[in-house]
């Protein structure tokens, strides 16, 4: 079934005699973007006198990702997303490639030398999450730029996954899916285009205003690339405590903000469709859940310093949890009284079509709704009730995926909590609980400080990067691949057992 | 004379609700008049006018109510009426209920919350405590409390009975949705021959567990009666300040882990066990009862390896404790088996096992139980709606109807045991964002709390394990753990439609 597709064939030099698919594309796609990545990067700390080794390593290494790319993005024939196993595989195996590759440099540069923390590193870097074991003052400035740059291009590749994947994942029914089409240029290609040049223009925005803020040209580079992607990597170790800025945090908020909103509506901003915004309820709630947070966050606070403090450090605090960024205020510690709320706000995460992950706003509406209906079916049979979204009628079938993924999104966070306290015996439980989520939303910073500096294991780790990557994912890519991968193994060992009787027969 | 005729014989008032309420008042009154005669007979203390004097109220009160109102034929027919029914009849429990403790002093009538916070706890099986010394009460107050939880376990099969196949979220038709030949193959035809069937299985289970602890040497027979009630109605409550823990045995240890394994069995099995004189194809044929056994072992194997390996606990001790634990909390129990010397409290086990025991605590025993919780069976339709969402991303236009054994499941059914599910968790959040956010409860505790309340346990993690005492809340969170209580035990839309009921009376008038 074609629902919907993109067709690269008719971008320049994409034509490949043998055809491949989708997975040989994502890791050439793969290398393109970490070869540009790491040849920036490496440029743009060259040759500064402690990390020329690791410049080094990242031009060469980004060189020969280019020189590979280049040789078979020229060979592929055309490039077709049809289904939803295809994007599903396709973007999969980009994040696992973009992964590996990088995990692989990191070790050669040095900067990490085991392998779980270099798989726990690349993959914070490219789901957008700030879970980091690395002290960002110790390192290079290219190895700084490298993450910010990770954090940026994931962000962009997320933005992808929604506007363009998702609608031929979803075939147009779900309102995250319309949006695609709907808000953009119908046309995946130039949709495309539009998409990287408004995320290019508000990194530009963010990274000017945080220069006016008095941060500095690089320090202003890099968190415009991390705030922009809800990333939340920082070239210091405090994160944005070490500013100690009014000013810089009022633009981190903003940007936050922004980040965790529908790009869509930023676009009807800029193209004047006043009308199309009003009508949002999905943007209702999430300016509720904002502006509600801050009011909480500051009713719970210790009401030290003067009233503007004490609302810039909830509007901080919330804005950075909302939107799933991670980055890091003065007494980043959360009372009991609020910490619930932290891990709500947590979990739901920014709306559909922004950078930031979690369970989403979109969702959170049509699950309210469903619920409205499942009470009012038990009271009047009779009635019939249609769920709608920002004035799009959500399908049955779409409800019934919406249960589904509320269960596994739930599973997911309990599993990986047991394992992390597995790993780590001296978690608390809401500490692995929060940990989970966190890096599972694609946030950052748990609840607690002692959270904050604590060094997990190789099962933590690794626990830590699955749980990144499955959010990231919005769960289905992953669980169609260990579905297919769990299916191949199962034929496989049929294939076994029935080839062993049958040459025992033989015999 | 009309009058008279009309006021006596059919009632003043069409209220099928009120003619309930005091049907189920009718009920309390034996078991009220048991534990007077209880405390009237024990040399200790003399405390029987508080429970005789409740017995009259409550059968004034029952007599009163059902003359003076009548039951129309068609009344039970809407759903709002049985919600209606279900909903009052258990506030009229409690109100009748506590009124033995308030009677005899064991709370003073300023600390009334704390009188209902019990009952509550005691009519919906939840072994959540607000007494501070359990032994220093009189034997009749202790045994009328137990005696709640047995009434609540009763109220329980016919909740299964009546309301839930008119929710199609449970009761009968999914009890016996797995059966072969179910169709023809249903109990008794009518919903109260049903329920007086499984009565009877329920009675069976109560004596057998009480004649096994007294048969021990440690247990006297006030005290094997006592728990036998608790724990066939899967309640938790104990007559111990320790609760099972105090007898400090592994044989009424394994005696309750039988008790309340047995109390978290489908009853309409174990009245076919029973009808078909042993036969045990009835367990195995059911999909649901091997899940259920195969979650528990799993959780008493994961646990006690995890005990034994990570908490250096010797073998014996480390098993003991996981199979007591898991199994009071998988069949929504809430004993503890904490012993004098402190040993068996799993709030001070290790992180990872304590988390497997939250998700434990979230599960509940099978339909047709007396336990609180999800139940196997949502769990079963849940994870079977998961796997289907999961094949429908391979294949986008397949059919995968669920099925659990050989029956295929409506989709109706699925989806309101989904929505249950969904309604579950929603009220967890909801409770916990309460606890914490007004009450200052820690996380763990506020979280595990809700857990606790809504599966109708008793002991939760934190600051509310095996040992605590309710009293150590606010009595703000007792409110909000007594409300989530409620909900859970009435499967939660009884409660939140009888509200919905009320607001929608309030909007007419």
């Amino acid at each position: 079934m074609r629902i919907a597709r993109v067709k690269l064939s008719k971008m320049p030099n994409l034509k490949n005699p043998h055809g491949l698919g989708s997975n040989f594309g994502s890791l050439v796609f793969a290398s393109i973007t970490l070869g540009a990545v790491s040849i920036v990067s490496g440029f743009a700390g060259y040759p500064s006198g402690a990390g020329g080794r690791v410049s080094l390593v990242l031009v060469i290494v980004g060189f020969f990702l280019s020189l590979f790319a280049a040789l078979n993005f020229k060979g592929l024939k055309t490039f077709e997303l049809n289904n939803p196993s295809e994007v599903f595989s396709f973007s999969f195996y980009f994040f696992l490639s973009f992964i590996l590759l990088q995990s692989v440099m990191l070790i050669a540069s040095g900067v990490v030398s085991t392998v779980d923390v270099a798989i726990l590193e690349s993959t914070s870097g490219i789901t957008t999450t700030a879970i980091s074991t690395l002290n960002p003052e110790s390192l290079s400035t290219s190895v700084n730029v490298f993450r910010s740059l990770t954090q940026w291009v994931g962000g962009l590749v997320a933005l992808f996954l929604v506007f363009v994947a998702t609608p031929i994942t979803s075939s147009g029914d779900n309102p995250s899916a319309a949006y695609g089409p709907k808000i953009f240029s119908r046309k995946p290609v130039k949709r495309i285009q539009e998409i990287s040049i408004l995320y290019s223009g508000l990194t530009l925005c963010v990274f000017a205003a945080l220069n006016i803020a008095g941060m500095g040209f690089f320090d202003s580079f890099a968190h415009s690339l991390t705030a922009s992607s809800t990333g939340g990597f920082s070239t210091k170790a405090s994160s944005i405590a070490f500013f100690e800025s009014g000013p810089i945090e009022w633009v981190l908020i903003c940007a936050m903000f922004l980040g965790g909103l529908n790009l869509g509506i930023i676009w009807w901003i800029g193209r004047r469709k006043i009308r199309n915004i009003k009508s949002n309820n999905e943007l209702r709630l999430y300016l509720l859940m904002f502006f509600g947070g801050v009011v909480l966050f500051w009713l719970k606070g210790d009401f030290i310093g003067s009233f503007s403090y004490q609302v810039r450090d909830a509007s901080f605090k919330v804005a950075s949890l909302l939107s799933t960024t991670g980055f890091v205020n003065k007494d980043w510690e959360f009372s009991s009284g609020i910490s619930a709320i932290a891990l709500l706000l947590l979990a739901t995460g920014g709306m559909a079509g922004s950078p930031g992950s979690g369970f989403g706003v979109h969702r959170l509406i049509a699950l309210i709704k469903y619920l409205r209906r499942e009470l009012t079916r038990k009271y009047n049979r009779q009635a019939i009730r249609k769920i709608k979204v920002s004035g799009e009628v959500v399908n049955e079938r779409e409800l019934d995926k919406l249960q589904g993924y509320t269960a596994i999104f739930i599973f997911i966070i309990a599993m990986g909590s047991f394992l992390i306290s597995l790993d780590n015996e001296s978690l608390r439980i809401e500490d692995s609980i929060a940990v989970s989520l966190s890096a599972f939303v694609t946030g950052g910073p748990p609840i607690t400080e002692a959270t904050l500096a604590t060094e997990y294991g190789i099962l933590g780790n690794f626990t830590l990067s699955v749980l990144m990557l499955v959010g990231r994912l919005s769960i289905l890519p992953a669980a169609y691949m260990i579905l297919k991968l769990s299916q191949s193994i199962k034929l496989n060992l049929r294939g076994f057992v029935s080839s062993k009787r049958s040459s025992d027969e033989i015999l | 004379m009309k009058f008279s005729r009309r006021f006596f014989l059919e009632g003043l008032f069409e209220s099928a609700t009120i003619n309930i309420i005091g049907l189920t008042l009718l009920f309390l009154t034996p078991g009220l008049v048991i534990s007077g005669l209880i405390e009237w007979v024990s040399a200790d203390s003399h405390n029987e006018f508080s429970l005789f004097a409740t017995a009259v109220i409550a059968a004034f009160l029952g007599l009163s109510l059902r003359a003076v109102t009548s039951i129309a034929d068609d009344s039970m027919d809407r759903p709002k009426a049985i919600f209606s029914v279900v909903a009052w009849s258990w506030v009229g429990c409690v109100l009748i209920g506590m009124l033995p403790y308030l009677f005899s002093g064991v709370f003073p009538w300023s600390r009334i919350d704390n009188a209902l916070f019990e009952t509550i706890a005691g009519f919906s099986t939840t072994g959540s405590t607000v007494l501070q010394d359990i032994e220093a009460n009189s034997r009749g107050i202790l045994f009328w409390r137990q005696l709640t939880q047995w009434y609540g376990g009763m109220g329980i099969i016919v909740l299964a009975v009546t309301v839930l196949p008119s929710l199609g979220v449970g009761g009968l038709q999914l009890m016996t949705a797995e059966s072969p030949g179910h169709e023809s193959d249903k109990l008794r035809a009518r919903s109260i021959d049903t329920a007086k069937s499984l009565w009877l299985v329920y009675f069976g289970v109560t004596i057998t567990i009480a004649l096994l602890l007294w048969a021990t040497p440690n247990v006297g027979l006030y005290d094997a009666v006592a728990h036998g009630l608790s724990t066939a109605a899967i309640g938790g409550f104990s007559t111990k300040n320790g609760s099972i823990g105090s007898f400090d045995s592994y044989i009424v240890e394994l005696i309750i882990v039988f008790g309340m394994f047995v109390g978290a069995m489908n009853y309409n099995l174990q009245y076919k066990f029973w009808k078909s004189k042993g036969n045990f194809r009835v367990f195995t044929r059911s999909s649901e009862w091997k899940l259920f056994v195969r979650i528990t072992l799993s959780f008493i194997g994961v646990i006690f390896l995890m005990n034994w390996l990570m908490d250096s606990v010797d073998v014996g001790t480390a098993f003991r404790d996981s199979l007591f634990n898991v199994v009071t909390l998988a069949s929504s129990t809430g004993f503890g088996n904490v012993r004098p010397d402190g040993i068996g409290n799993f709030v001070l086990w290790g992180t990872a096992s304590q988390l497997l025991l939250l998700f434990l605590m979230t599960v509940g025993g099978t339909f047709g139980s007396t336990a609180g919780g999800m139940k196997i069976f949502r769990m079963q339709i849940g994870f079977k709606a998961l796997s289907r969402e999961l094949k429908l991303i391979r294949r986008p236009s397949g059919e995968y109807p669920i099925k659990v054994g050989k029956e295929k499941i409506e989709e109706k059914v699925v989806a309101s045991i989904l929505g249950f599910i969904a309604l579950f968790i929603s009220l967890v959040i909801i409770g916990t964002v309460s606890l914490t956010f007004f009450f200052n409860e820690d996380l763990v505790t506020a979280l595990s709390g809700s857990i606790s309340a809504m599966s109708n346990m008793g002991p939760a993690l934190g600051e509310a394990g095996p040992t605590s005492n309710f009293l150590e809340f606010e009595r703000g969170s007792r409110s909000i753990i007594a409300i989530l209580m409620i909900i859970g035990r009435l499967e939660i839309y009884a409660v939140l439609l009888m509200f919905l009921s009320l607001v929608d009376r309030l909007k007419v008038r």
